[in-house]
């Protein structure tokens, strides 16, 4: 326990954070943040059943960093987005994210030239890359800043990832099927998305080393909620969560946590629905 | 060749062709879902259709060396039994992404090819042994019948014993079996080749054994995917594979509150996806954690209730009423699989609490036991069956639910006692859709009782689930300030409670508007109609007649549908029901090809007959009405016998068996073919209109016995419907055969074609319009059969 507790309180010390406040307990920067990463690297106080190129989030140390751009099929993504837009969503900074990441970079060899589809698409070990209307409407319920901290549970492909860093460079992400994280964490490094971190391990137990959080999305909720996630839920925090099928995703549910931390849930239904009179449906 | 020997193998590869129908149903529904169950069925009757056809244009090339074609066929056909359902494995058909991708449809094609396959050459071993002689086809004939009845009796015995892959391995060897009867006689060399190759075959089996995969999309192969993770037991039987996985990321506690974790558990997994969790829960207090679902809420009108629980499974609702004092719990378990494990394997790591002394574990459908039984019981319990996803997802859209319908709600609060309470949960699924249908069918079969559904009803919900609770008596002020308290705390909200004041509709888990409540409101006042025809999906009450309590898209309303929900329109796609109209399209597609077309190479011979138009007609005719029957008998059986592949067993056997007796018998009558027809399509209208008025209630009767018992009331009762049913094609094709020979083939494949069309399509008829329609639809085509009759060819 002290192991942890100790490897938690360094790292806060090198991040600037503490309690969850965003205030810089050390302001020398860069260098003395390295140098307490090593430190802590050389005394083995990483955590297990972490990736090991994803131990660290060293992307934290860069003070300036924008997400790569992609010339290649732009225009099949700005058809993907215009079709994204015509199911009533406008917010113009998610679809300016939509349009930039390389949604075909993501998909497996064999469907990548259905990359650009409104569609999911499997990318195996019974997971899919989410179908890109849903991915842009989870990026765009999260609300988020510059300075939110994210924490995805359920890796994958690592796309719903790669956008979110057009919002925020403070992106960690789970994966708890290790040939998944291994190749997610590969291909983000190459891509150029250093700043999202990876790690293979239970999303049951969040990242509690980087807690709290602004916002949580998991995408693998099997009927349950793990208290961890909401524990490590920052207090006016947002988790997102996909309902449904992971290919069949019909609707998102909102978690809330309160400044008191009660938290209370909400359904972004899918449906304007009830009742629906056909007779009725143009004043709707 | 002896006859004796001819019969035995026909007999022999009748028992396997049967066997694999029954056994390709078990290995699909474990890597899929159930969806092929009918497709197998329609598979089976296009591969000896097809083989009808190209038997009848290679007839004169056959004859000469009938026998070594005969057993050569054999030979291949057991062949094709191993590495068929190996090659479909490698299909990578992935069900799911039928809604987003067409090129889906090819992979169903592909792995119903391959299906194909070993149906053709059993046909084709079958029709070859039906050109002998003409005194001799009788015998064979019975032969053929014997064998397939027998086949679909000792296939599901054999299931009790045999994992799918054993299956699939004994049924090639009984194959092999046929094919060794087969060789010609002496001839030694065939002989020792057939052995040869049955043994090397056999041995490549048990060294290099089959195993089924599952679908990626199954939870136990997500489970498989997680480090650490142990399949501790593995059981399979007639009712599915059940595998018992344990690891340190293997979780599965659905419908807890928000934040609320639950002690260490195994989950039990049937055919892969359906999760029962076993908690290892030594104290009562340990159940604690099931205090926060919505399906707590009954136990806290009563001190020490009598728990009926249906669906006993991993144990948790029985866990949760101990946690309530319940003085005695009754479980019902469908799977004795299941109760084995729980009482042997597992009986140390949470399965004891089937051994707990006031809990009694009974091996029986809830419809079987309500029936049997007088007792009653202040809570009965109905937990939500269906995987979360899968539901949502639509995948049991075509299946038959005989637990949610109004018959069997009715049943149920018949056995409530004075102050009872039927308690059903559901998955709360955004838009609602099966939880609104649980209200309405509890409210539909309160009617039938004379109760007022609004004064003795109550819905709650929380995040995951919906829980509908019927009272016996009208709910009362006490009743429903307890319930609002146990709401409160637990972070419930109300979705309908009478005499409640200022309930929370809306609060904890919250929507865009209090739609629960409002939907509740409507359907349980006069504006219920009014509200079921405006709604998105279809949540009308099911019943026995249409019990498919997870179809809820309104096809008609689809537009409107994708008007609203725009790019996620496929997610609301039931992929259940995608599946049976992709097997519709393709079967009559196949029928097409396979049977018709190539009869065209006789389409000379056709033009120049007198009285095709009747010709086709009736056979067409014949051919829908016999599956309509059949296949609306299989569903219907599947409440009485307890299963889809006990009533798959009892019905197909049934009606194989019969009907060919009938075909058998309708040489030995002395009337003229027109005069047969007419009486027997006489006797099956009357047959049929009788069963349709009389059949539940004569299943009534025997509902509550023994399986054995109930298989053998099956037989017999589908006896005299098939037995006139047999009588019909052959006097037909007598007819015919007599004035008109060249449309023989003609009426051969018009009758395949029209068998595997109705194969395919009465699931789809019967999802939409019930069996009564699917009935009263063969009663027609019989009847109109009966008339075209007369128009057949005369001299």
């Amino acid at each position: 326990m002290w192991h942890a507790l100790s490897s938690s309180f360094i790292w806060s010390l090198a991040m600037g954070k503490f309690n969850g406040e965003q205030k810089p307990l050390l302001k020398s920067g860069r260098a003395l943040r390295w140098i307490l990463l090593v430190a802590l690297a050389g005394l083995g106080l990483a955590q297990p059943g972490m990736c090991a190129a994803s131990e660290e989030p060293q992307a934290e140390s860069k003070e300036e960093w924008t997400p790569p751009r992609f010339d290649e099929r732009q225009k099949e993504r700005n058809a993907m987005v215009r079709k994204i837009k015509s199911y009533a969503l406008e917010d113009e900074a998610v679809l300016k994210a939509m349009s930039r990441v390389p949604r075909h970079e993501f998909v497996p060899e064999a469907n990548s030239r259905r990359a650009y589809k409104d569609t999911p698409l499997p990318i195996g070990h019974g997971q899919t890359i989410s179908q890109p209307y849903m991915v842009a409407e989870m990026t765009r319920q999260r609300k988020l800043k510059p300075e939110s901290k994210v924490l995805e549970i359920g890796t994958g492909s690592g796309y719903q990832a790669a956008v979110l860093t057009e919002f925020t460079r403070h992106v960690y992400s789970v994966e708890i099927i290790k040939p998944l994280a291994e190749a997610a964490q590969k291909r983000l490094k190459r891509l150029g998305y250093d700043p999202i971190n990876v790690r293979h391990g239970d999303g049951y137990y969040g990242w509690k080393e980087h807690a709290p959080f602004d916002a949580i999305i998991v995408t693998c909720a099997a009927g349950q909620m793990p208290p961890p996630l909401i524990k490590q839920l920052k207090p006016g925090g947002r988790m997102v969560i996909p309902v449904g099928a992971p290919f069949a995703v019909q609707s998102l549910m909102l978690v809330k946590k309160d400044k008191e931390g009660e938290v209370r849930s909400r359904s972004l239904m899918a449906v304007r629905f009830v009742p629906l009179v056909r007779k009725d449906k143009s004043s709707e | 060749m002896p006859l004796f020997r001819l019969r035995l193998a026909v007999a022999v590869v009748s028992m396997a062709v049967i066997g694999l129908e029954l056994a390709l149903r078990r290995a699909l529904s474990l890597r899929f879902w159930h969806h092929f169950a009918y497709m197998v069925i329609s598979v089976a009757l296009l591969g000896f259709g097809a083989s009808g056809t190209a038997l009848t244009l290679l007839r004169e090339k056959i004859l000469p060396r009938w026998r070594t074609w005969l057993w050569c066929l054999a030979l291949l056909f057991s062949l094709s039994m191993l590495l068929a359902p190996r090659a479909a494995q490698q299909v990578p058909l992935d069900v799911h992404f039928l809604a987003w991708n067409l090129s889906q449809v090819g992979n169903v094609l592909a792995v119903e090819a391959l299906m194909f396959v070993p149906f053709f050459l059993a046909g084709a071993v079958i029709g070859i042994a039906l050109m002998d002689r003409p005194e001799n086809i009788a015998g064979h004939y019975a032969a053929n019948l014997v064998g397939s009845g027998l086949g679909a009796v000792l296939t599901v015995l054999a299931m009790q014993v045999l994992s799918t892959a054993g299956l699939f391995t004994a049924l090639a060897g009984l194959g092999f079996v046929g094919a060794a009867g087969l060789v010609p006689w002496r001839r030694a060399s065939p002989a020792l080749t057939s052995a040869g190759a049955a043994v090397a075959i056999l041995l490549l089996c048990w060294l290099a054994p089959w195993e089924p995969t599952l679908s990626q999309y199954k939870m136990l192969s997500y489970f498989k995917d997680l480090e650490g993770t142990k399949i501790i037991h593995q059981t399979e039987g007639p009712l599915g594979r059940v595998d018992v996985v344990e690891g340190p990321a293997v979780r599965h506690a659905p419908g807890l509150k928000l934040g609320c974790s639950a002690p260490p558990h195994v989950v039990l997994v049937t055919d892969g996806d359906q999760l029962s969790s076993v908690f290892d829960c030594p104290k009562r207090e340990d159940w604690a954690f099931m205090d926060q679902t919505t399906r707590t809420a009954p136990y806290h009108l009563f001190s020490r209730p009598r728990s009926l629980i249906i669906g006993a499974g991993g144990g948790a609702d029985i866990g949760l009423a101990l946690y309530h004092r319940s003085s005695e719990t009754v479980a019902l378990e469908m799977n004795p699989q299941i109760i084995a494990a729980m009482t042997g394997p597992l009986r140390h790591r949470g399965g004891s609490i089937y051994l707990k002394p006031s809990v009694t574990i009974i091996n029986r459908q809830a419809r079987g036991y309500l029936a049997a039984t007088d007792r009653e019981f202040d809570v009965i319990q109905v937990p939500p069956v269906g995987a979360f996803a899968a539901s949502g997802a639509g995948l049991y859209a075509t299946q038959e639910c005989y637990l949610y319908t109004v018959e069997s709600f009715h049943r149920m609060l018949e056995h409530l006692s004075g102050d009872g309470v039927l308690c059903i949960t559901r998955w709360a699924l955004p838009p609602p859709r099966t939880e609104l249908r649980a209200l309405d069918t509890a409210a539909a079969a309160l009617r039938e009782l004379g109760l007022d559904p609004a004064a003795h009803l109550a819905m709650i919900r929380n995040w995951a689930t919906a829980t509908v609770l019927a009272f016996n008596r009208p709910v009362t002020a006490e009743q429903a300030a307890t319930l609002q308290n146990v709401c409160e705390q637990r972070h419930f909200d109300i979705c309908y409670l009478p005499r409640a004041g200022d309930p929370k509709v809306n609060y904890f888990h919250q929507l865009p508007r209090p739609y629960y409540h409002e939907a509740a409101i409507a359907l349980l006042s006069r504006e219920r109609d009014a509200f079921l025809e405006g709604y998105l999906f279809d949540v009308r009450a099911t019943t026995d007649d249409r019990p498919y309590f997870f179809h809820t898209l309104r096809w008609q309303l689809l537009p409107v549908l994708a008007e609203q929900v725009g790019g996620r329109t496929p997610a609301f796609l039931e992929l259940g029901y995608l599946m049976s109209v992709a097997a519709l399209a393709q079967g009559v597609l196949g029928a097409v090809v396979l049977i018709l077309l190539p009869l065209l190479a006789r389409v000379r011979s056709l033009l120049s007959s007198r009285r095709k138009a009747a010709v086709f007609g009736y056979f067409l005719l014949l051919g829908l009405s016999f599956m309509l029957l059949e296949m609306g008998f299989l569903q219907k059986f599947i409440l009485y016998l307890a299963h889809p592949i006990y009533s798959a067993a009892g019905v197909i056997g049934g009606f194989l068996v019969f009907s060919g007796l009938g075909s058998y018998c309708s040489r030995l009558w002395r009337a003229r073919p027109k005069r047969i027809i007419t009486l027997a399509a006489a006797a099956i209208v009357l047959l049929s209109l009788a069963y349709f008025f009389l059949l539940d209630d004569w299943l009534a009767l025997t509902l509550g016995r023994a399986m054995p018992l109930r298989f053998a009331v099956a037989c017999v009762t589908v006896a005299p419907l098939a037995f006139a049913m047999g009588h019909m094609f052959p006097a037909g094709l007598r007819q015919v055969s007599a004035n008109q020979p060249p449309l023989v083939p003609w009426a051969w494949g018009v009758n395949g074609f029209a068998s595997v069309a109705a194969t395919v399509g009465t699931p789809l008829l019967a999802t939409e319009a019930g069996f009564g329609h699917v009935i009263f639809l063969a009663v027609l085509c019989y009847a109109v059969a009966g008339a075209i009759s007369r128009w057949l060819p005369e001299k």
